[in-house]
């Protein structure tokens, strides 16, 4: 056994279902210090008033959202755009005017539209084509991160890849803190003549007000969002799950199966869907075992406790446990021979230019891909418009 | 005897949360079997690459779909709070277009949408990790199990997600023998009558979701077409409950309807003439075709006691328990403004006594009502029975799951209160545990009934110009319960979180308790009939 294939009975075996990472994390001010989780919206129901999600919100025993899936995800992914990872995954920028976007950066990845009005269009469409027959190799050359954290071709093809990696900040036993705040304006407008007490005394109180707004009188805040104290720990809770891995392949490139036998064909692809295999679990090991993000909000500062360090599981479908050492060196050693192994896919040396005439097209349902209703009906209003037009007199 | 398949599911998070819902957003839990279901043969599905299912799978799957299985589960509760969290469309084609034009402060902020959560909180022990089972019995189906199991395995092992995307989950399959079961968690099993309504597989559930996927893949080929959800025609609804939870009672409900097929309306204050009849009618019914298994009873013992009601004096002596059945005339309720008058008449029986209930009902269905001496019926009333997927509104409002219950007709209470309260609330007590009811609650009582139209516990009003100055009202009552205290009741199911002081929190029963309610002396013949009202 190698380096190479040290993991390899994770991907032929259905034996090991999944690693789970439990992280506890402390606020860079101490465990006993104030930390500003996420907010949230009121939810539909009125239930949830909108703030934190505290739950329950009341009582001692109970557990705060501090950063959910999606946005764990959106600060890792963006990890391999570093240069220390960058050569693991393509590097593919697309520029729009004056700005441009890492494909790591989009929010629906490879299945983003921002992909649909450039050249890649074509390609990615092909690349999800082939995971519906179940081929991920094309896309795995474009867009790896994809395979990792999930997608969705919602706007083409429907292909749907599963999120492998999923990662999740929570706190513990938390006691939520009101604060207030007054502003003082450093002048008194009214002595200058700027505006009337009258009209001071209306802009009191109310945030709408024009004076209010632009800082022309005193503002009161009270009893608004202070923070957090988590009495019982904070912890990222990260999961991969190896059973979805296993359900991504690859097969061999048609001349690579020229002339082959069905068994020979079948070694092939076998060969094709372990290389694929071990680069994607390389690239979720990275994912999974760096080093969380620390810095999520203002007053959000988060490390890792080093008096409590983390706890990397392995979960087999039977639902046994046993405890495993991996270390974040360790992962990017193993992501780098498989990465080498597969054959990164190219990076374009320019950034990939937005191109308005496909987009245009893509609106109005012309492009290669699925028309949308908009542009189903623009296509039927056309021969219409034609059949007005004055034809050529018949001879 | 075959060895039962189950799958085992698991919750893999170590702080496990469940994010699947029913109809109507509301969550779900346990989850379904279908959804267990559909998420085996996504499984399946994905590890044929795109091409079809291998036929030993589809073969493995068609067995599975037409099982009805039983599921263990952990305890969950729902999330005190939820929340909303915003998504961004898939949109940025939009955003970029605008950055190309020069419009630099585009973003795709602005396209994006909200989404409501409130996950159910699934309980861990320890470091175990919360384990759903779907046992299937393998008794009836034709594929020798361990076949089974070698097919179905690797489809089950892929399962990678069991709710939303973010719900990751490890499965298995293994071969239990059925007797010898003892996994940990709440057992929900099948009912006929009472619990959650889950979505259940059924036969052409396989094919249903293989064409609906087929259909969702090509929604964009020819513009957009939507693909509408799953229909009562590809799945079963089914009533899933614990096996700790309260028993509902089996029940049949019969229409009163006379010669033309027209329903009967019977005034309420006169139910018992419909319950004497009825019942009257059971017992000649019952003389001439007893059930063939009396347990030990002589026909002329079972149709005196279990039919008629009449408990021996032998047996009442030896305080040895009574059941029998109750036949309840149901005043139509609803609307505020519904007559309550008596179309419908329910026979309830004793938990576990279905068969007899049953044997009953084929006899009574279309059977003439006698009229009692005083009493005057349409001609050619009979009972014609309501069938049990029939929707009924006013069954529903008596038989449903409710965590607070009102009386309709007032509740009769063991024994006289002789106007003291105290008294009252003893009675009532005693009424509820002879009813059968022993979960916790606490009772309000009042001459009055929650329900406008339903009459008051009284028995007389004054009438000077009766020659007793007081004139009879309400509910004609039996003659043996003329002396005994009436009230009606509202009962709520739960408790105090400090049981000795009556002003701490109250915390609403888990599981609602499912009708039908008959309370007190009285309820064999209509009397404390309750009604569903929270």
């Amino acid at each position: 056994m190698n380096d190479l294939n040290k993991y390899d009975n994770w991907l032929t075996s259905d034996a090991v279902a999944a690693i789970v990472i439990r992280e506890p994390l402390v606020p860079v001010e101490g465990s006993d210090g104030v930390f500003f989780p996420a907010t949230y919206a009121a939810a539909e129901d009125k239930g949830f008033p909108g703030g934190y999600n505290i739950d329950p919100p009341t009582g001692e025993k109970n557990v705060c959202l501090v950063d959910s899936v999606g946005s764990q995800a959106n600060r890792i992914e963006p990890l391999f755009a570093k240069p220390s990872y960058a050569k693991l995954v393509p590097q593919i920028v697309i520029q729009a005017g004056d700005k441009s976007v890492n494909l790591l950066e989009a929010g629906h990845r490879a299945g983003d539209a921002i992909a649909r009005c450039t050249l890649l269009q074509k390609k990615l469409q092909d690349a999800f084509k082939a995971v519906l027959r179940g081929n991920a190799l094309d896309l795995a050359r474009i867009a790896p991160t994809s395979l990792v954290f999930g997608v969705w071709d919602s706007r083409d093809t429907q292909a749907k890849l599963p999120r492998l990696v999923a990662s999740t900040i929570r706190a513990f036993d938390v006691q939520a803190i009101r604060r207030g705040a007054v502003y003082v304006p450093p002048l008194n407008y009214v002595n200058m003549e700027v505006f009337t007490e009258e009209e001071q005394q209306k802009a009191a109180g109310d945030n709408k007000n024009p004076l209010s707004k632009r800082g022309f009188v005193n503002a009161l805040a009270s009893a608004t969002h202070g923070g957090v104290i988590a009495k019982g720990g904070l912890r990222r809770d990260a999961t991969f799950s190896l059973a979805a891995l296993r359900l991504l392949s690859a097969e061999a490139t048609a001349e690579e199966l020229k002339d082959k036998s069905d068994e020979e064909r079948k070694k092939l692809n076998d060969e094709a869907t372990l290389k694929l295999r071990r680069y994607v679990l390389g690239l979720a090991l990275v994912s999974l075992t760096a080093p969380p993000q620390t810095y999520l909000r203002q007053g959000c500062n988060l490390v890792p406790d080093i008096d409590n360090p983390r706890k990397v599981t392995l979960v087999n479908a039977d639902g046994k446990r046993e405890e495993f050492k991996l270390t974040h060196d360790q992962a990017i050693a193993f992501a780098e021979l498989a990465a080498k192994e597969f054959g990164v896919g190219e990076s374009p040396k320019e950034p990939v230019k937005f191109d308005p005439d496909l987009a245009k097209k893509d609106i109005a349902g012309e492009g290669d891909v699925a028309p949308t209703k908009k542009g189903r009906a623009q296509k039927k209003a056309k021969p219409a418009a034609k059949a007005s037009e004055p034809t050529e007199p018949q001879q | 005897m075959k060895p039962d398949l189950c799958i085992t599911i698991r919750f893999i998070q170590p702080f496990p949360l469940f994010h699947g819902r029913r109809d109507a957003e509301q969550p779900e839990w346990p989850p379904s079997p279908m959804r267990a279901f559909q998420a085996l043969l996504n499984a399946a599905s994905l590890r044929a690459r795109g091409r079809s299912l291998a036929p030993e799978v589809r073969q493995a799957l068609q067995a599975l779909e037409v099982l009805r299985p039983e599921v263990i589960a952990p305890r969950a509760t729902v999330s005190a709070v939820g929340y909303r969290a915003y998504v961004p469309h898939n949109q940025t084609d939009l955003v970029t277009a605008a950055w190309h034009r020069g419009n630099l402060d585009a973003s795709i902020a602005s396209h994006r949408m909200e989404k409501d959560y409130r996950p159910l909180r699934v309980e861990s022990i320890g470091d175990d990790l919360p384990a759903l089972h779907y046992v299937y019995s393998l008794d009836a189906t034709a594929p020798d199990p361990d076949d089974m199991l070698r097919v179905i395995r690797p489809a089950v092992r892929a399962i990678t997600h069991l709710g939303c995307g973010i719900d990751q989950v490890v499965a298995d399959a293994t071969l239990v023998d059925s007797s010898s079961i003892h996994l940990p968690g709440e057992r929900w099993l099948p009912s006929a009558q009472s619990g959650r309504r889950l979505r259940v597989h059924r036969s052409g559930s396989l094919d249903a979701l293989i064409n609906r996927h087929n259909r969702f893949l090509n929604r964009l080929q020819d513009g957009w077409t939507p693909v509408p959800p799953l229909t009562a025609d590809d799945m079963d609804q089914v009533r899933y409950r614990r096996d700790t939870d309260p028993l509902q009672r089996p029940h049949v409900l019969f229409k009163l309807v006379d010669e033309n097929d027209d329903t009967v309306n019977y005034p309420h204050s006169q139910l018992i003439h419909i319950a004497g009849m009825v019942r009257h009618l059971a017992v000649e019914l019952m003389k001439r075709h007893p059930p063939r298994d009396l347990k030990g009873r002589t026909t002329e013992q079972w149709v005196e006691q279990y039919v008629a009601g009449h408990q021996s004096v032998d047996d009442k002596s030896a305080g040895l328990p009574h059941v029998q059945l109750s036949y309840v005339p149901l005043p139509s309720t609803g609307h505020a403004h519904t007559n309550p008058a008596i179309r419908r008449v329910m026979i309830v029986a004793p938990a576990g006594d279905e068969a007899w209930l049953e044997h009953l009902v084929q006899r009574l269905d279309g059977q003439l009502l006698k009229p009692l001496p005083d009493t005057k019926l349409p001609p050619g009333t009979h009972l014609q029975l309501i069938p049990e997927d029939r929707k009924d509104g006013v069954r529903d409002a008596y038989t449903r799951d409710s965590r607070t219950w009102a009386s309709f007709t007032p509740v009769i209470l063991p024994g006289h209160d002789d106007r003291k309260p105290e008294k009252t609330r003893k009675l009532i007590v005693k009424a509820l545990a002879q009813s059968g009811i022993d979960q916790p609650c606490e009772f309000e009582w009042s001459a009055f009934s929650h329900f406008p139209k339903s009459y008051s516990a009284h028995k007389y009003v004054r009438d000077e110009s009766a020659t007793d100055g007081k004139r009879r009202i309400g509910y004609i009552r039996p003659n043996h319960l003329l002396d005994q205290t009436a009230v009606h009741l509202v009962l709520r199911f739960g408790r105090r979180e400090d049981p000795n002081d009556p002003d701490s929190r109250w915390i609403p029963a888990e599981e609602p308790i499912p009708g039908p309610l008959t309370i007190g002396a009285g309820r064999h013949c209509g009397f404390g009939l309750m009604a569903g009202v929270g």
